[in-house]
C-alpha cells in the first residue's frame, strides 16, 4: 500500500480524520527529537520543544498550505525554538561563523589533517569521542552536522534559512574540527 | 588537493549529479585522502545518533492534540445543560415546600427513571430531526 504524504495526511485530519495527525507525529517523532536533544542536550528541554512544536502546528494546521513542505516546517520550528532555549539560557549563539557562500569550504583543503591516529580506537571509543568532539563545535557548525542526518544540504539551508555554500561549509569545517578533537585525543 | 576532492561529502549523502558522481567515482579508487574522508564520514554518521523520543512525550502530545469527535461536540455541552436543568428543576419542585420530607432511595430512584426517559426520548426526536435533515 502506498504510503500517504504529509499533505495527504494533514488533508485528512482537516477533514475530521485524527488519525492523520498522529500519523504526523508519529513519521517525524525520532527525526525530530534526535536533532533537538543533540541541540539542547537536555532531556527535559528537548520534551518541551518537541512538544511546542507539533502544538504550534495543531494551532496553525487550518492555515497550513499543501506545499509538500512540511518536514522543512517542523525542522524550523524546532530550530527556532532552539534558539529561543539557547536566548533564554543566555549562551552565546553564533548563527554563522563561515565566509560568505561557503568560500572557507572551498579553499580549506582536506589534505590538512592527518588521519593516521583514529585508526588504533576501538569502535565504541571511536563513537564516544565523536560524540564528545560534537558537542565542542560551534553550534552552528554542529547544526548543521546533526540535522544533515535527516535531509539533504539544500533543505537543510531552507530549514536554516542561510546559503547553501555557508552551511556546506560549516559542515566541513564541523567534521575537520571533529578530527583534530580526535587526533589531539589521541596525541595524549 | 584535486578538485574532485571537494566533492567527497556530497558524494558521501549522494548528492552529486550524474556527471560529478562518475567524475568522483573514477577519482575515488586513487585517492588515499578520500578514502580515508569517507571512512571518517561514516563513523561520524553512526556514531552521532541521539536517542529517540521518548514514548511520554509522543503521548502527550497526542492527548493535547486529541480531536473532539463530532457526537462528543454536540452531546458534551448537551449533557451538561440538561444537568443544569434537571438539577433547577428539582430545586424548584422540592424547596419551597417546608412539609416535604427529604427523599428517600425510592424517589430518588423515580425521579432519575423519570428524567432518563424524558431524555432518551428528546434524544431520539433530536436524532431523528437530525436524520431527516442530513
Amino acid at each position: 500500500m502506498k504510503m500517504k504524504t504529509d499533505d495527504e495526511l494533514i488533508a485528512a485530519f482537516q477533514n475530521g480524520n485524527p488519525e492523520g495527525f498522529n500519523e504526523l507525529v508519529y513519521r517525524y517523532k525520532n527525526t525530530l527529537y534526535q536533532y533537538i536533544w543533540a541541540m539542547v542536550h537536555d532531556e527535559g528541554a528537548a520534551g518541551d520543544i518537541f512538544q511546542e512544536v507539533f502544538l504550534g502546528l495543531y494551532r496553525r494546521i487550518s492555515d497550513y498550505r499543501p506545499e509538500g513542505k512540511l518536514k522543512s516546517y517542523l525542522f524550523t520550528s524546532a530550530h527556532n525554538r532552539i534558539l529561543n532555549f539557547f536566548r533564554d539560557q543566555k549562551q552565546e549563539v553564533s548563527l554563522d561563523d563561515t565566509d560568505e557562500e561557503g568560500k572557507a569550504y572551498l579553499q580549506e583543503e582536506i589534505a590538512g589533517t592527518d588521519p593516521q591516529p583514529l585508526e588504533h580506537l576501538e569502535q565504541a571509543e571511536l563513537a564516544e569521542k565523536l560524540k564528545q568532539a560534537a558537542l565542542k563545535l560551534p553550534q552552528a557548525q554542529r547544526e548543521v552536522i546533526y540535522l544533515k542526518q535527516y535531509m539533504t544540504f539544500r533543505e537543510a539551508a531552507e530549514t536554516l534559512n542561510r546559503p547553501l555554500g555557508s552551511v556546506l561549509a560549516d559542515h566541513h569545517r564541523g567534521i575537520q574540527k571533529m578530527k583534530q578533537f580526535l587526533q589531539k585525543e589521541a596525541a595524549l | 588537493m584535486k578538485k574532485e576532492c571537494e566533492n567527497v561529502t556530497l558524494y558521501f549523502y549522494g548528492e552529486l549529479d550524474q556527471e560529478e558522481m562518475t567524475a568522483f567515482k573514477a577519482h575515488l579508487p586513487h585517492c588515499p585522502l578520500c578514502q580515508k574522508e569517507l571512512s571518517f564520514l561514516e563513523n561520524v554518521q553512526t556514531a552521532l545518533v541521539p536517542p529517540a523520543a521518548p514514548q511520554n512525550v509522543v503521548n502527550a502530545v497526542l492527548a493535547q492534540t486529541k480531536k473532539v469527535s463530532f457526537w462528543q461536540k454536540i452531546f458534551r455541552p448537551a449533557l451538561g445543560i440538561g444537568a443544569a436543568l434537571a438539577a433547577g428543576v428539582f430545586f424548584l419542585v422540592m424547596g419551597p415546600n417546608p412539609s416535604q420530607t427529604a427523599p428517600d432511595n425510592t424517589d430518588w430512584l423515580a425521579y432519575v427513571s423519570v428524567q432518563s426517559d424524558e431524555d432518551f426520548n428528546n434524544f431520539a426526536q433530536e436524532f431523528e430531526i437530525f436524520e431527516n435533515e442530513f
